[in-house]
């Protein structure tokens, strides 16, 4: 990854190209946890990669490159949530994804979250899989401390409720 | 709770999935566009905090303080260099409780254009700029020389002005006064690189001639901010 990293730093357009490569599929999973719509993960995917290779100079080589990366995606997912009117509301958005015992468990899971509505969906998001604490959730999203404690706990009650029963019992 | 997180965590923090074929011809374009454009070259946020605070904060003292210099600045002009005034600035109106509030006028234009050494990027970015920007912008270099030779611009002092004042509240409620502007300068100096407690309890003791007064200039300075035709925060 590294020298992939130094030719990018270069303006190299092939190493970029391959950097996609490489990690696109991984970002766009992680768009497809935030947004819905394939459409728009798509859209803030090309918005995250421009970022990235636009920004790369300000990485600084102490940390992991895929963990910076996955930053700025989380970050754009979050500004295009914010863009749109109902950003972060609490309502069910009446869009629930075909989920279905028989898909296999990650698509089982995606599927799942993606039929919370927008707030829920992005606290358990920021908060079971990114781990960022509810000080850093609240920061980011412009919430309280609490909201982003409530919306993590009853999204969780909805989750454990659509999980087959023999998964909870694993629990 | 705990195994449900760790749960969703293990199946789909490194979920994957194959976006769209095309998707990479648009990032390719996109950055191509980007690429035929000028680079502009970004300071951190805390050269622009300090550099533009002290700027913009000198800028508006000379603002409100230019008709009683504009001979002095004249003279020097053409030189391009620092001015050091040493004018005794006169009080115009008097206020309530011995303060003094001078002339103020958000519209006002420079005279003539300073002329431009092909050596000083900033002068001809302030030449590009609104007119009273000019007014603005002008003062501040002839009073403040810019720290290197890739200088911000005036927008970069509006900008840094607002940070400032969002994340100093503490150095944004005084009325304060200097002899001259160089005296002034030398304050602010000192001033942004201190405390916010220790400012205060200096803007507390300032000299009491030539007063400035903070709200008036404050108003003046909002104008011309919302006279820029684009202010775009430094991000990250």
């Amino acid at each position: 990854m590294e020298h992939l990293l130094d030719a990018c730093l270069t303006g190299d357009r092939k190493a970029q190209e391959a950097l996609y490569r490489q990690m696109s599929p991984i970002l766009f999973g992680l768009c497809k946890r935030y947004l819905t719509k394939r459409e728009d993960a798509e859209e803030v995917l090309s918005n995250a990669f421009v970022k990235i290779f636009t920004k790369l100079e300000s990485f600084e080589k102490k940390g992991s490159f895929e963990g910076w990366m996955k930053k700025i995606t989380v970050r754009e997912c979050l500004n295009f949530l914010r863009s749109k009117q109902d950003a972060f509301d609490l309502d069910w958005s009446g869009e629930v994804a075909a989920a279905t015992e028989n898909s296999d468990e990650a698509a089982f899971l995606l599927a799942l979250i993606q039929s919370m509505p927008t707030g829920y969906r992005t606290v358990f998001n920021l908060y079971a899989i990114e781990g960022y604490s509810h000080e850093e959730i609240a920061s980011l999203l412009s919430i309280s401390k609490g909201t982003s404690k409530s919306q993590l706990s009853k999204a969780r009650n909805y989750l454990k409720q659509q999980l087959p029963e023999y998964r909870v019992k694993q629990l | 709770m705990k195994d449900l997180d760790q749960l969703f965590k293990n199946a789909l923090e490194n979920h994957t999935e194959l976006p769209s074929p095309k998707l990479w011809e648009a990032i390719d374009e996109r950055l191509n566009t980007l690429d035929s454009q000028p680079i502009k070259r970004k300071k951190s946020g805390h050269f622009y905090l300090r550099w533009g605070a002290v700027a913009a904060t000198v800028a508006l003292i000379a603002t409100v303080l230019w008709p009683s210099l504009t001979p002095e600045f004249e003279s020097n002009e053409n030189s391009g260099l620092s001015v050091e005034p040493s004018v005794e600035t006169q009080p115009t109106q008097k206020e309530e409780g011995g303060s003094v509030s001078p002339n103020l006028d958000p519209s006002v234009k420079t005279a003539r254009s300073p002329s431009v050494s092909p050596q000083n990027n900033a002068m001809a970015a302030i030449n590009r700029a609104p007119s009273n920007t000019v007014c603005l912008a002008k003062k501040t270099v002839l009073i403040n020389p810019l720290p290197s030779a890739s200088s911000p611009t005036l927008k970069t002092y509006a900008v840094a002005d607002l940070k400032f004042r969002d994340e100093s509240p503490s150095l944004d409620v005084q009325d304060f006064a200097w002899t001259s502007i160089s005296r002034a300068e030398e304050q602010i100096g000192h001033w942004i690189g201190i405390t916010a407690k220790r400012a205060s309890q200096i803007t507390g003791n300032t000299i009491k001639q030539g007063v400035v007064n903070w709200s008036s200039a404050r108003t003046t300075v909002d104008h011309t901010i919302a006279a820029l035709p684009t202010i775009k925060t430094p991000k990250d």
